[in-house]
């Protein structure tokens, strides 16, 4: 059974992934929400978007 | 995901007791008006969802599944009514039952109570659109834009989508109000350092200057350069003896609140008539500002329906799908407030933002008046603070900019008179303390300029948080919108080309080239379908009712397609083409069988001659109709399941019922020979109504069956097959006895044809009648595969007279080449 929601769900965190605005961690966090099988709360994607950046891995930083 | 195997009903609807068959496989329930057609498919809709959608649909709010489920006569005991049904699940490999009761009608039994088979039976309940009555069919055809968006968005299970566009808006505007509030404090960050720099707009430059020279007269290093870690009052040591008040700074911040406080009584001018504006324009339409005022509880109490029982209140409404239809017009309403929601929500942000500007001018006099400990004016500050705060808290909704209104009609974030007193006061009392000596003044001076540049780095560290938040919130919002508005384009446009492929091929006599267009806009489904390529046009515009029936049969066929993909294994059709004639029906039946081959449609009709359709095109095999002949209060559908046509007339008349052998005959001979006429190419004398009688078309499928065997034996002979002009000729032979066996029968011959007399007769009497049309009928037919005999053609040529598996094939061209 195709599941419209769950289509345009996958589409638009890979739409999200290919654009610059929000970084990954956050992309992830959404995702999830999305698709706890629920409706998200508004105070959770809000937490979301005013996510801190995750620490730098320092091997990251080396390579960098 | 399901197909049916068999179904017993008990005291539901119009039944008392009846069990059937369905095998898996396609299944028609065949009868007049009332004799308990539906009765069927409501039984097997309350097993499957606990609901009958005739009983709750849109204007049914008086009668209930509870209340009015079980047979009229058992209707105080709902504990008598309940549904067997046996499934097949293709996905599993697997039967199993559910059993259930209207009295807990909630609560069925599952045998074997499986998680997997359990999950399958609550996603079955879960789409009550697998069953579908001519009314539902006036729902994607005969509706308003909005009502078809709605129909089909909720087929679809789109309202998810919906939702989830809503929250993350709610989001982004929380998150853009809370940028806005950043915004407002990096300003007064700004200004409050300023202030101490005690110039205009402190650059760094100026900072460095001023601060430098103060640093000089203490005798510290100067400064070089300004970088996130420098601390502007970097050595000072603090006077543990004195605590010196900086009397220049001090007056510099009051000066500049009290400024700031005057100007603002003509700030949020434009702001604060938008917000008043609105909300007048809301008052002035009761039913908007209703609706309007209702929107957050209304769209919250949607997420909180789980069944047909009113969350608020406990009323108990005839179903979840009522109740919620209930509450989405009510959303609906408030809809037409939206730009009014959006001019108040921008005029709040904008307000929200000033508030956190007081609130940072603010913060250096709050310190002073701690500094001095001027009780009262720290009193009044708090207050005021408290204020300045609430507006700043309701300036982020639309509720509660609402309920803050009156207090938003006063000038600018307002300061009272007393308040203002207060702080004239104190700045008197400040500017009569005594100056600094030159080394506190100084080491006061980098004190406070050091703490304002910290409070503004973190100033700037919240608004480009905030910028990031907003940045992302419209990322995420805008992405969703646009896959969204992609997917149910392109969605749209699949079941478009799957619903004009259908209905093409149920009127591919003169609509080869019908196309529809959907045009999706926001919250709406506009519809339009071409009319003989002369443009597009609303359904209803050009086509007729019967038309219209098939689009929305095609249009629903469409949309559970794509919604089920290969699981589209199950619906029910109750008597949904009733306005279509009886050629397209025969398309249609042609239609349903090869493009849905594995789906098991369970069809109602109350006419006969579409249910020999079915049987003819073998969309429903004969062992799968199931004929109702009446229905009485006592013993509910009167029906002989699973005999075919010549077993029933065979059994009435064994019965010596005539009356009912007669009625059978006739609804066949009607049938047959229309199949017959439309296969042979037969003329009977033409009608406008095509309203053509027994008697016509029995003379014409004679005449032209006469025709084709003159024909057939002119061709065989003049190619040479003297096999197929013996077997011709024997086939003439037969149908001249049958025809001759008929004209015994000669006196009813006529009644029968024209009037139903057979009711005089007996039984016995009528058994000739019955052998000899039986015996007429047969000559129509192929002995070997049974199909009807029928003229081929090669575009508008006859090619040959033939039967499917052509075990006769008669050619129709003789060899010189003329027909």
């Amino acid at each position: 059974m195709v599941s419209v929601a769950g289509k345009i769900t996958d589409e638009f965190v890979k739409n999200l992934k290919s654009g610059a605005d929000i970084r990954p961690d956050q992309i992830a966090k959404l995702e999830s929400l999305l698709k706890q099988g629920k409706s998200p709360k508004v105070d959770d994607l809000v937490a979301v978007f005013n996510l801190d950046p995750p620490p730098t891995q320092p091997a990251e930083e080396g390579a960098k | 995901m399901i197909k049916i195997e068999s179904l017993h009903i008990e005291e539901l609807r119009g039944i008392r007791k009846l069990s059937i068959n369905m095998n898996r496989e396609r299944f028609a329930v065949v009868g007049p008006n009332g004799s308990g057609k539906s009765g069927i498919i409501d039984a097997l809709e309350f097993g499957l969802t606990g609901e009958i959608g005739r009983l709750t649909g849109r204007g049914q709010s008086d009668v209930s599944v509870a209340e009015h489920g079980p047979h009229v006569a058992s209707a105080k005991q709902p504990e008598k009514a309940f549904v067997t049904v046996k499934v097949f699940i293709p996905k599993l490999n697997k039967s199993a039952t559910i059993t259930r009761y209207v009295k807990n009608k909630s609560k069925p039994t599952i045998v074997p109570n499986d998680p997997a088979i359990v999950k399958v039976f609550d996603e079955v309940k879960d789409h009550p659109e697998m069953a579908l009555s001519r009314r539902d069919i006036v729902k994607f055809i005969l509706i308003e834009p909005a009502k078809r968006s709605e129909a089909v968005q909720r087929l679809l299970k789109l309202d998810e989508i919906g939702q989830t566009r809503k929250l993350l808006n709610t989001a982004k505007n929380r998150v853009e109000s809370a940028q806005k509030n950043a915004e407002g404090m990096l300003s007064s960050s700004g200004q409050t350092l300023s202030q101490a720099v005690g110039v205009p707009q402190a650059k760094v430059a100026d900072i460095l200057k001023h601060a430098n020279t103060r640093r000089k007269l203490l005798g510290l290093k100067e400064l070089g350069e300004l970088t996130p870690e420098t601390r502007i009052d970097e050595g000072v040591v603090p006077d543990k003896d004195a605590k010196p008040f900086d009397k220049k700074t001090a007056v510099n911040d009051l000066k500049a609140f009290i400024d700031f406080s005057n100007a603002s009584k003509a700030s949020l001018e434009a702001e604060r008539a938008t917000v008043e504006n609105s909300f007048s324009q809301l008052e002035g339409d009761p039913k908007l500002m209703a609706a309007f005022r209702r929107q957050d509880f209304y769209e919250a109490g949607i997420g909180f329906i789980s069944g047909p029982q009113c969350p608020l209140c406990d009323h108990e409404w005839p179903s979840e799908q009522h109740l919620r239809d209930h509450v989405g017009e009510k959303i609906d309403q408030s809809k037409t407030a939206k730009k009014i929601q959006d001019d108040i929500r921008a005029a709040g942000l904008t307000i929200s933002a000033e508030c956190a500007r007081v609130l940072g001018i603010l913060a250096p006099v709050r310190k002073i008046a701690a500094d001095l400990d001027d009780k009262d004016l720290k009193a009044a500050i708090a207050g005021y603070e408290q204020a300045v705060r609430d507006a700043q808290a309701a300036s982020g909704t639309i509720a509660g900019l609402h309920k803050a209104r009156a207090a938003l009609k006063e000038p600018g974030i307002s300061t009272s008179k007393d308040f203002q007193a207060k702080l004239d006061a104190f700045l008197k009392v400040v500017e009569a303390k005594p100056d600094l000596t030159d080394t506190h003044a100084a080491q006061a001076y980098l004190n406070t300029v050091n703490l304002r540049v910290e409070d503004l780095r973190k100033a700037k560290k919240a608004k480009v948080k905030a910028d990031a938040a907003a940045k992302a919130a419209k990322a995420t919002y805008d992405t969703y919108c646009e896959v969204m508005e992609a997917e149910l384009t392109s969605l749209y446009e699949e079941v478009k080309d799957d619903f004009a492929a259908y209905y093409r091929d149920i009127n591919h006599d003169n609509e080869l080239k019908f196309n529809a267009k959907f045009l999706p806009s926001e919250g709406a489904l506009d519809f339009k379908v071409s009319f003989f390529e002369e443009g597009l046009f609303p359904p209803a515009a050009y086509h007729s009712e019967g038309h219209q029936d098939g689009m929305g049969l095609c249009l629903y066929l469409a949309l559970m397609k794509k919604l089920f993909g290969d699981q589209f294994t199950f619906a029910l059709l109750d008597d949904v083409v009733m306005s279509v004639d009886a050629g397209h029906r025969l398309q249609l039946c042609k239609m349903l069988k090869s493009k849905f081959p594995n789906t098991q449609f369970i069809l109602t009709t109350h006419e006969r001659m579409w249910a020999e359709q079915m049987k003819t095109t073998h969309l429903v095999e004969k062992k799968n109709v199931l004929t109702l002949y009446g229905w009485t209060l006592d013993g509910g559908p009167i029906a002989e399941s699973g005999s075919e046509i010549w077993s029933e007339i065979d059994t009435a008349i064994k019965k010596n019922n005539p009356n009912a052998a007669a009625a059978a005959l006739r609804h066949h001979l009607e049938f047959v020979c229309r199949v017959v006429a439309q296969e042979l190419g037969a003329n009977p004398q033409f009608k406008m109504d095509g309203n053509y009688d027994l008697g016509d078309l029995l003379t014409a499928n004679r005449k032209k069956v006469k025709a084709l065997f003159a024909d057939a034996v002119a061709s065989e002979q003049s190619w040479g097959n003297v096999e197929n002009v013996k077997r011709v000729e024997a086939m003439r032979q037969a149908m001249n006895t049958a025809n001759a066996q008929l004209a015994d029968e000669d006196g009813y011959l006529n009644k029968n044809v024209h009037f139903n007399e057979w009711v005089n007769m007996t039984g016995e009497e009528f058994a000739p009648v019955a052998a000899a049309f039986r015996g007429l009928l047969d000559q129509f037919r192929c002995g070997k595969c049974q199909t009807w005999l029928y003229v081929a053609y090669d575009g508008r040529n006859p090619i040959a007279f033939r039967c499917d598996c052509q075990s006769l094939n008669l050619v129709k061209k003789p060899a010189n080449g003329t027909t």
